[in-house]
């Protein structure tokens, strides 16, 4: 049986009108779909980059990696907080917002994967990554709609401007760490 | 047994479990002492990786250990236009003791391989590895004054990737004023590494002395020492190595495992054995990454 998320990414409108009717998530269950976020990028890391898993690498790399779903939170809690007339409680919209994860989470684990077992260059890598964020802003606004009752010019909006803003982070980090936006945007 | 099947996600996250410990007790560091040549010890050496914080992949002591792994004595942390994370890198590197700038101690004897601070100047029209830095080069100016940057710091300066689009490189002047350059490094076409022997015989027509050097370039891939140095040095110290670069005593290895170097030190290279890259066979850590990987998938859509 495909799992939930599964059904979020393939389904995203019908699979939350079903969530909407389980029970709300509070404390602590709520950082498991981040959770599993974080694993999949502490498991990936160390396999493409030395193609070991150990202990201490997937710890290291969790902790190194952990500002990632720190940051897909912060994006999150801008987009929930912009509809106060959401279905769900705050904490309960964040687990949903969450479990639109599998869209990212196996582009990484094909891309690297393949990454990991043949000669590929990292700039293909990351222009494959259209895919998963594509998709994503199609769950995204199917959440906006669903979860969020925002209407339906709203939610696009609200899933271009996430968009903007991961990608945005994205860019500028990587411009930042590579020496100079020059390094992104050659021409 | 029914109701058992349904916990696929326990299943899968057991299974990733036992792939990470399957990992972890298969993980060994090869452990083997530099060879000696005469009056120099030879050390295995990667002037250009780089480590998160920045665009590395691999924080600064876990991508130690990938280089004792991969039989490297000494490798240079050299992110883009910063020096903090190479000064971090070295300085846990000194504090787990052994190997430091001062300390004479054979590197896979101590805790592990030298780590030498350093930085890859970037700017559009050159890229240039500094390494031995105290403090981060200035990238937007010329290339000649960053190599007279890097020299005043008492460091030594080596053309990264020098292939012809970087324009920085063009003048004669500049390139003589070199430490080393990229004689081998990572490429994905023929055409790459005849650039980079192009560029390395250019180089040496102005400067003799000037140091091939190989490279892996380690942000996520290649793997690190996929191309690297083979340092004639007189200690095995991070001032020893410099030194070492500085005289132009060097023999790049390239990926494809060719030499490219002074032909007296290739020879003395000949007659030692075990100075190429160690590799490892073992199953179970091949076994481990694909359970790793299975079980991940399981975990997503399960």
């Amino acid at each position: 049986m495909p799992s939930t998320e599964l059904h979020l990414a393939l389904a995203p409108t019908a699979a939350y009108e079903r969530l909407l009717a389980s029970e709300p998530v509070g404390g602590w269950r709520v950082l498991r779909r981040p959770a599993t976020v974080l694993l999949v990028i502490a498991v990936m890391v160390p396999i493409t980059a030395v193609q070991r898993v150990t202990i201490g690498l997937v710890a290291t790399a969790a902790l190194s990696w952990s500002f990632v779903p720190v940051i897909q939170a912060l994006v999150a809690i801008a987009v929930i907080a912009s509809a106060p007339q959401r279905r769900v409680g705050f904490l309960t919209a964040l687990d949903l917002w969450f479990a639109a994860h599998v869209p990212y989470s196996l582009w990484m684990l094909i891309a690297l994967g393949f990454m990991a077992a043949f000669p590929v260059s990292v700039e293909l890598i990351i222009a494959s990554a259209i895919v998963p964020a594509i998709w994503t802003m199609v769950v995204v606004s199917a959440f906006c709609k669903t979860v969020l009752q925002t209407t339906p010019g709203g939610s696009r909006w609200r899933a271009a401007a996430h968009f903007a803003a991961i990608w945005g982070f994205t860019f500028s980090y990587i411009a930042w760490v590579a020496g100079g936006w020059f390094q992104v945007v050659p021409w | 047994m029914v109701s058992r099947l349904r916990d696929r996600p326990l299943w899968a996250t057991v299974a990733l479990a036992i792939a990470i410990a399957v990992g972890t007790l298969v993980d060994r560091v090869p452990t083997s002492a530099p060879q000696r040549a005469g009056e120099y010890v030879v050390l295995a050496g990667d002037f250009h990786v780089h480590a998160f914080p920045g665009d590395g992949s691999l924080a600064p002591w876990t991508l130690r250990q990938e280089a004792a792994r991969a039989g490297l004595d000494v490798f240079a942390v050299t992110n883009h236009n910063m020096v903090f994370t190479a000064r971090f890198a070295e300085w846990m590197a000194s504090s787990s003791g052994g190997s430091s700038r001062a300390s004479a101690v054979t590197p896979r004897e101590s805790s592990g391989p030298i780590v030498i601070a350093g930085q890859e100047i970037t700017n559009p029209e050159y890229h240039l590895i500094a390494v031995g830095l105290t403090r981060t080069v200035n990238a937007d100016q010329p290339a000649a004054a960053a190599i007279r940057d890097v020299h005043a710091q008492g460091g030594v300066a080596i053309a990264a990737h020098p292939t012809p689009r970087f324009h920085g490189y063009d003048d004669d002047q500049t390139v003589a004023l070199l430490d080393g350059t990229e004689a081998a490094h990572p490429v994905d076409r023929v055409s790459g590494q005849e650039e980079f022997t192009a560029f390395f015989e250019r180089a040496r027509r102005l400067k003799p002395s000037i140091a091939p050097i190989g490279s892996s370039d380690f942000h996520v891939s290649p793997a690190v020492a996929a191309c690297r140095t083979l340092v004639f040095a007189r200690e095995a110290t991070a001032a020893g190595v410099i030194e070492a670069i500085r005289s132009g005593r060097t023999v790049a290895v390239d990926q494809f495992g060719h030499r490219h170097g002074e032909a007296s030190l290739i020879q003395l290279l000949d007659t030692m054995p075990d100075v190429d890259r160690p590799v490892d066979t073992t199953i179970w850590r091949r076994a481990s990454l694909v359970l790793a990987w299975t079980a991940l998938l399981a975990l997503l859509v399960l």
